[in-house]
């Protein structure tokens, strides 16, 4: 199967700006869907995306696949729902750090509490890029924003930091200019049964780029490859798996509930 | 390598992590006017360019396919 | 005990629509525990794991509305159960679901507002907000039960209807119906209906038909190789974003509130209403809780009454056919929210409103002191 035919070329050139990062993270998830829509270790028709609100919400439009675009800072929420009524889906979460971390923070901490069975790429860019470039929870102190002209005046969050305090089994972060490692990371998400959520640094060259000093997309993907590294080292962001273990998914534990009410079925 | 030109939006970042340059930005323009990248080395069929593209405009083909 | 339709019980109303809603067919819940609605809740978590349905207790109302909405999609009847400050957190999903056209039912409990209120008394303040809530131009069902055994048949025609049309219907019930106790039949002839599905395995070319006559199309269900793209955004008949052409927007909003304007008749002739005609030149008007004085009271002075089922989509028609030619009272637990879709019908000098906003409706001997004051 080809990556053609996971999306909707009907709906190409799709509507993000030159150089978008969101655009390298709907590249690979499609070519890792592709190939285990190939082999069959995941089926199309089982499989489903979800978003929020925000430009790298729009992505899930893009698939060929079942999929809902929901409100702004829900889709953990509306995930929720599809997972647990329906087990047998594959749920694949889009977000972005305004989605994610701001309107849609409690979601995100629950989400990982209860340990629902989907995996959340968040496009972390820093910044609101559809709204044209205001302030984010993860945009870094000093930034400049439309909203914080003199500089942001505060501390951003680690999302990565987040999820795990609140019990996220399986937690990695890269960039978009790792793509291999992305798509791989991609890959490993979707082979883990729980919360999997994968923070993706990301550029948004018009809205955020521009206002800080990067004069297009590639001064922003070499200042990403040039300041995370996969060990800890001092003054660089840390970047790959994070968290790598085994707990009980939701549904499982739903399941049991079932089983001691006896509307199990067997 | 097979550029999908109606696409390519002119970002370059295939140019950028491109390992061992085999494209470079070039002076053709698209017809919405964005300047395209054009192959100018011999490609080592990593890949990473295909990946990369917010656009999906790039394809990698073994040679004798074209 | 029993009788011929089912288990006859002692129950609250809140319970009774859980019950209710499972009889329907519902087998998803999610929510957050608010009172005066919170029994609803309670009996779900234990019913639901009994018949292989799931609930869920949410992190707040908005994301419980979520749930349910993303539980619909995965081709399960859903529901969730709220009262005023919840009902407030839903309304951005309220039109999610408009939008979508994603059968679901929503129980609101209504008690003292506006803001926190009063927690433990009724009202019937949010029947604007049931039908306004949320931005934009939309249409909903609402009904209202009068007594415990319409807080089961109402929830399941609130089911019936929002799988019939695709439409959040909401149960506008109060606190005076959840938290009565009477006897109710748990009937185990209900009639249910499902949403029209399309073919299974094959891919939707046109989920979301803007033609006229395609007023409610087939469901899609997620899992199901329908391929379907559902979005907020107004779309075009694909299901695509489609946000610069006002002339799709257009079509796709009359569309949706079509599909429910056009069959206000046939949904309060189906769900039903009591007019009871007596020799007069008043008629009285209540719905809910505050019905049950009404009618007392109207027995009592010798005027007519009408209680509507249905609270949304209004039927101008119905109400002008029943009451043109009356003074008419209209009784409820607000300062005048049905009140003016009434007068809005008839000529509004003749339409005369006995306001309690909150707390407990008006006594019988009120509703009769008022009635004679009018000249009854």
């Amino acid at each position: 199967m080809d990556v053609e035919d996971v999306l909707r070329m009907d709906r190409w050139p799709h509507i993000l700006c030159p150089g978008c990062g969101n655009g390298t993270i709907l590249n690979v998830l499609a070519r890792e869907l592709a190939e285990r829509f190939e082999n069959g270790d995941l089926d199309p028709d089982k499989t489903v995306l979800v978003s929020g609100i925000g430009c790298s919400s729009r992505l899930p439009g893009y698939f060929r696949l079942d999929s809902l675009h929901t409100t702004h800072g829900r889709p953990l929420a509306f995930a929720t729902g599809l997972k647990t009524a329906n087990p047998d889906l594959e749920v694949i979460v889009i977000t972005g750090d305004g989605d994610a971390a701001a309107i849609g923070g409690n979601h995100l901490i629950h989400a990982a509490r209860r340990n629902l069975d989907v995996t959340v790429i968040c496009a972390n860019n820093y910044i609101y890029g559809m709204t044209g470039g205001q302030v984010s929870p993860t945009t870094p102190e000093g930034d400049v924003s439309t909203t914080t002209p003199y500089g942001n005046p505060e501390p951003p969050f680690d999302l990565c930091e987040l999820v795990m305090g609140a019990g996220a089994p399986h937690v990695e972060r890269w960039t978009t200019a790792h793509p291999v490692q992305l798509k791989a990371a991609i890959g490993r998400a979707l082979d883990r049964e729980g919360f999997s959520f994968i923070d993706v640094l990301s550029q948004c060259p018009t809205n955020y780029g521009r206002r800080n000093g990067f004069r297009d997309a590639r001064e922003m993907v070499e200042w990403l490859r040039e300041n995370t590294s996969t060990r800890d080292e001092e003054g660089k962001i840390r970047i790959g798996i994070l968290r790598d273990e085994e707990r009980e998914p939701f549904h499982a534990r739903i399941r049991k509930v079932l089983e001691k009410a006896g509307g199990d079925g067997d | 390598m097979r550029i999908k030109e109606e696409f390519c939006k002119g970002c370059f970042l295939c140019v950028w992590v491109c390992p061992v340059d085999a494209l470079d930005e070039s002076d053709r323009r698209n017809e919405k006017g964005y300047r395209l990248p054009e192959q100018v080395g011999r490609c080592t069929g990593c890949r990473q360019c295909e990946m990369i593209c917010p656009d999906v405009a790039i394809e990698v083909v073994e040679a004798d396919e074209g | 005990m029993r009788d011929e339709n089912g288990k006859v019980e002692f129950l609250q109303g809140n319970e009774a629509c859980a019950e209710g809603a499972i009889a329907a067919g519902c087998r998803f819940f999610a929510g957050y525990p608010i009172t005066p609605s919170t029994e609803i809740a309670e009996r779900m978590s234990a019913r639901l794991p009994e018949v292989g349905g799931v609930y869920v207790q949410m992190e707040d109302e908005i994301a419980s509305l979520a749930a349910v909405i993303g539980a619909s999609w995965a081709g399960v009847k859903a529901m969730t159960a709220t009262s005023g400050p919840g009902f407030s957190l839903m309304q951005e999903h309220m039109g999610y679901a408009v939008m979508t056209e994603t059968p679901c039912v929503v129980v609101n409990i209504q008690r003292g507002g506006p803001s926190t209120g009063q927690p433990t008394k009724a009202s019937q303040g949010d029947v604007m907000q049931a039908r306004w809530g949320s931005h934009g131009d939309y249409e909903v069902v609402a009904l209202s039960p009068y007594d415990v055994q319409e807080m089961f048949d109402l929830t399941v025609e609130c089911f019936n209807w929002a799988e019939t049309l695709r439409v959040p219907a909401v149960l506008l019930a109060d606190e005076v119906v959840g938290h009565m106790r009477e006897r109710v039949v748990l009937r185990e002839d209900v009639e249910t209906v499902d949403r029209e599905l399309p073919p299974e395995g094959e891919e939707v070319e046109r989920p979301f038909p803007l033609e006229p006559d395609d007023l409610v199309p087939p469901m899609p269900v997620f899992g199901r190789g329908h391929r379907v793209h559902v979005t907020g955004l107004t779309h075009d008949e694909r299901g695509y974003p489609c946000t610069d052409d006002p002339e799709v927007h257009r079509k796709l909003v009359r569309r949706l509130c079509n599909k429910v304007r056009k069959r206000a008749g046939e949904i309060h002739e189906s769900v039903g209403y009591d007019f009871i005609e007596r020799d007069s030149d008043i008629a009285l008007v209540a719905y809910g809780g505050c019905a049950r004085t009404v009618l007392e009271a109207a027995e009592e002075a010798g005027v007519t009454v009408f209680r509507p089922k249905v609270i949304h989509p209004f039927d101008e028609g119905l109400v002008r056919r029943l009451l043109d030619g009356y003074e008419v009272l209209v009784v409820e637990m607000n300062l005048g929210q049905y009140y003016e879709m009434v007068k809005m019908a008839l000529d509004p000098d003749c339409v005369h409103l006995l306001g309690y906003p909150g707390g407990y409706p008006p006594t019988p001997e009120r509703v009769v002191e008022e009635v004679e004051r009018l000249g009854g």
